[in-house]
Parts: C-alpha cells; sequence; structure tokens
C-alpha cells in the first residue's frame, strides 16, 4: 500500500516536474522574493549558472543602493505559445517590478525554446534607457554570446551595460530625485512625530553625553562637525568633531563616522510589498508598472 | 420617513455620480496616452523618411503616401468623453493606413543594405518598434478603462442615475482589421 502511495507520488512530481518546464502563464513562473526577499533573478530551469545567478544580483543590489531601480531577471525554458513580448510584460506588472511611485524597474526575460529575448523598462527608466538603448544592449551584448551558447556571459553583459546606463552621474540625480519626495507622500504625521520625537530624545542624550573637557575635565563645551566623506547610499562617512570648552577655552578633536543612507524607498517598497495592493497579486517587488518600453529579438 | 428615504437615495446616487465621474477620468486618462503614443509615432516619420530617402532615391510613392497617410492620421482628434464608435472607427482607419504605409517604407529599406546598417535607421527602427509596443499597451488599457466604465453605468440601478446625468457608453478599439483575417494564399500564386 505504501508503495503504491510512493508511486503515486512521484509520478505526480513527474508530471509536475515536467509542466513546470513549459510556463503557459505568468502565475505559474516562481517569483524569487517568495523565497528569499533580497532575490533578483528567477531561474527556475537552471538555465543560468549558480555562479552568473550571483553575479547578477550582486549587480542589481548594487544598482538598487545606488540608484532604488530594481533590475530583475526572468531565464525560462519555454513559454509554450504566449508571446514573448506581452509575457515579459504580464510578468513585469504582475510581480511590479520597480517602485510603486516613479515605476523604476527593469526586466531582462528570456526564453529558449524559441531563442526570446526581451528587455522591458519601467515608465520610470524609460528617459534613461530608452528603445534604442535597450536594442544596443540586445544586439550588441546578448545575441552574440547567446549564439555562441554563452548565456552567463550574454546575461552578465546585458546587466552591466544596464547597470552603467544608470549609473553615470546625471542619471543616478534624475533617479534619485524621486527618494526625496517618498517619504512625505506616504505619511507626513507618523515621519514628522518620530523625527521631532528622535531630535527631542538626542538633545536630551547629548546633555548627558556631552564628553568633559580633558583640561578642565567640566561638562559643556561647544561642537563643531566637520564632514571628511560624505556618507552615501552604499557607504559610511567620515568626520570630526571639534570641540572647544566653553569654561577655559580648551579645543581638542574627536573623529566620529557617519551612518550609511538608508533609502526611504526600498523600505517603502518593502512594506508595500507585504502590506501593499500588489501583494495579493504574488508580487513582492515594489509595485512598478511598465507601459512596453524597451526591445524585443530572438538570437 | 419619505424625507429620510428620498435623502437616502440622494446620498446614494451622489456617490454613484462620483464614481462614475473617476472612471470616465480613467477612460479619459487612458485615451490620452493612446493619443500620446500615436502621436510619438508620427513624430519618428518625418526622420524616418529622409534617411531611407537618402539611400533609396526612386520610391518617391512611398514617402508621398507615408506622409499623405501620417497627415491624415493626425488630423483626426477625438474627445474620448463624446466619441462615438464610427468616430473611434476613422480614428483607427486612418492610424491603420498610416501603419501600412510604415509597412511599405520599412520594406523598401529592408531591401537597401545600406540603410539596414545605418546606425540612426537603426535606432529609429528600434523606436518605431517600441513606439509601436507602447501603443497596443495603451489601447488595451483604454479597453479596460473602457469596460469598467461600461460596466458601472450600465448595470441596475446605477444605468438611472448615468441617464440622468447623460453618461454614455464608451466605444472599443477593435482588434485590427488586417491582423483579423487569415491572409489569401490563393492571391499569392494568382497573375
Amino acid at each position: 500500500m505504501i508503495k503504491k502511495l510512493y508511486i503515486v507520488v512521484l509520478l505526480c512530481l513527474c508530471a509536475f516536474g515536467m509542466q513546470a518546464r513549459e510556463y503557459a502563464s505568468v502565475a505559474e513562473v516562481p517569483n524569487p522574493r517568495d523565497i528569499d526577499a533580497g532575490a533578483y533573478v528567477a531561474n527556475p530551469d537552471g538555465v543560468l549558472s549558480p555562479q552568473c545567478v550571483a553575479d547578477l544580483t550582486k549587480i542589481s543590489q548594487m544598482l538598487n543602493e545606488q540608484t532604488g531601480v530594481e533590475l530583475v531577471y526572468v531565464a525560462l525554458e519555454s513559454i509554450g505559445f504566449e508571446d514573448a513580448f506581452d509575457f515579459s510584460l504580464d510578468l513585469f506588472n504582475t510581480w511590479g517590478i520597480g517602485d510603486k511611485e516613479k515605476n523604476r524597474g527593469v526586466l531582462i526575460f528570456i526564453a529558449m525554446e524559441y531563442h526570446d529575448i526581451q528587455i522591458r523598462t519601467g515608465g520610470g527608466v524609460e528617459g534613461l534607457l530608452p528603445d534604442a538603448t535597450c536594442s544596443e544592449i540586445l544586439w550588441g551584448d546578448m545575441v552574440p554570446e547567446f549564439r555562441k551558447g554563452d548565456y552567463d556571459k550574454g546575461m552578465r553583459d546585458a546587466a552591466i551595460a544596464v547597470y552603467e546606463a544608470l549609473t553615470t552621474d546625471e542619471a543616478q540625480a534624475e533617479l534619485l530625485l524621486g527618494w526625496k519626495r517618498e517619504p512625505v507622500s506616504e505619511s507626513p504625521y507618523k515621519g514628522l512625530s518620530i523625527i521631532s520625537l528622535l531630535v527631542m530624545l538626542f538633545t536630551l542624550l547629548k546633555h548627558f553625553v556631552q564628553p568633559k573637557c580633558p583640561n578642565c575635565k567640566k561638562k559643556g563645551s561647544t561642537c563643531k562637525n566637520e564632514v571628511i566623506h560624505a556618507a552615501t547610499y552604499a557607504a559610511a562617512g567620515e568626520g570630526i568633531h571639534h570641540y572647544v570648552c566653553s569654561h577655559c577655552g580648551h579645543k581638542w578633536d574627536k573623529p566620529y563616522t557617519i551612518s550609511k543612507l538608508t533609502p526611504p524607498s526600498s523600505s517603502s517598497s518593502r512594506r508595500s510589498s507585504y502590506g501593499g495592493g500588489y501583494s495579493s497579486r504574488g508580487g513582492s517587488f515594489g509595485g512598478g508598472r511598465s507601459f512596453g518600453g524597451g526591445a524585443g529579438g530572438r538570437w | 420617513m419619505i424625507i429620510a428615504a428620498v435623502a437616502a437615495i440622494a446620498f446614494w446616487a451622489l456617490g454613484k455620480y462620483n464614481a462614475m465621474v473617476t472612471a470616465e477620468e480613467n477612460v479619459e486618462t487612458a485615451w490620452g496616452q493612446v493619443e500620446n503614443q500615436y502621436q510619438r509615432r508620427a513624430d519618428l516619420i518625418p526622420n524616418l523618411v529622409s534617411i531611407v530617402k537618402q539611400f533609396a532615391k526612386h520610391e518617391t510613392e512611398v514617402y508621398e503616401k507615408t506622409m499623405e497617410a501620417r497627415a491624415k492620421a493626425t488630423q483626426i482628434t477625438i474627445d474620448p468623453a463624446n466619441a462615438t464608435p464610427e468616430q473611434l472607427m476613422a480614428f483607427q482607419q486612418a492610424q491603420g493606413e498610416l501603419s501600412q504605409a510604415l509597412g511599405r517604407l520599412m520594406a523598401v529599406a529592408e531591401s537597401y543594405p545600406e540603410i539596414k546598417s545605418n546606425e540612426n535607421f537603426l535606432q529609429l527602427q528600434s523606436q518605431l518598434e517600441g513606439t509601436e509596443n507602447r501603443i497596443a499597451v495603451a489601447r488595451n488599457a483604454f479597453n479596460e478603462e473602457a469596460k469598467t466604465f461600461n460596466i458601472l453605468i450600465r448595470k441596475f440601478p446605477n444605468n438611472i442615475v448615468a441617464n440622468m446625468f447623460g453618461f454614455q457608453k464608451k466605444p472599443y478599439f477593435e482588434a485590427d482589421e488586417n491582423a483579423k483575417k487569415a491572409p489569401d494564399v490563393r492571391s499569392i500564386f494568382e497573375d
């Protein structure tokens, strides 16, 4: 009896395994965010090597830290007779790639059976990654490598090209422009009260933590901060406190670190991934949309 | 009692009216996107024509037809709030003729290797493809918004409110005639 059941289960698994190779609809594609909140690659059929997946994830993480853009890759064995453009667009909007406010998302999609490549851009990156650029990446970086059978290199080159196009100084300035507005639009009161509370606490704390003058051992000094390296979204900064004792006039310096900036969009997008309107549709990215931008082709 | 009932109905009607206004606004926004994308395509055409012209000087008829179709297509504008199905059909037909003219233009370009390897042409071609994609997406989005609106105003008892305030059913984009028709294989082998 148990043996029979075992066989049935095995058969079911086999059937499931065979089916999983062809994705007839977007809902069947496993969303990488269901497993790992920091994932950017959906590679359910093992089209790409683990090393390549790690590289692509790294590139996307760096891009997200610096610009807030979500660059996602999907490599599938087959989508049957589905149209690759429609499929990639549907996937983009169902998962909600990119943030909800500015739609800063990019999807690089490949389906092996009919040699389809689609690059989809969200509404917020269309200007920086116009169709012509996507087309250049597709035909210049991906297709030649894919024709040689080196999918890993083609994907990596494409990811790097997207990364480079979106991290020039001008591109970053344009992409980051949106970040300052977001926390305000979310909930002005919540942010305000927390900030004012923190400021109050900080001033209180400052009094107690105020350093003693090394000369006269009394508390009470004025402090000026000098920033040596400003903090960025990627790294912490450094600065120096210049103290002047208000009792004896003694001056002394003390170095300090400035903590790394946390992009408000990534926190808000993560929040919306669990509580937002898109989560019900299985999307665990930021909730961004594409209006059909990008390029498509076959290798 | 009667006053309370009338007030309740008035409140309900007010809510429905507002919902219809919002839905109609969405239809208009979606239409704006459709028009934007068609305009974008129209803006690309003069550049495309001038590049192809540089290399293929003798295909004057194709250029004239394309520019003519472009002029005709850009003349038709529609107010989505009061558009009739016939008006939308006329709009779609004019754009469809432009698509056909563009198809011929691209076919000419295809037969000249110098054009096909021209950097500017390749850029314009990818932009044109992208724009065609966006047109399709925008048209679908418009149809969806129009459907939402139509369902809202035609359901009972909403239709009473809709009639009172003169909300009208919105037309849809039909699938393109050419795309629907299977090609006539026989005609290819005749003559």
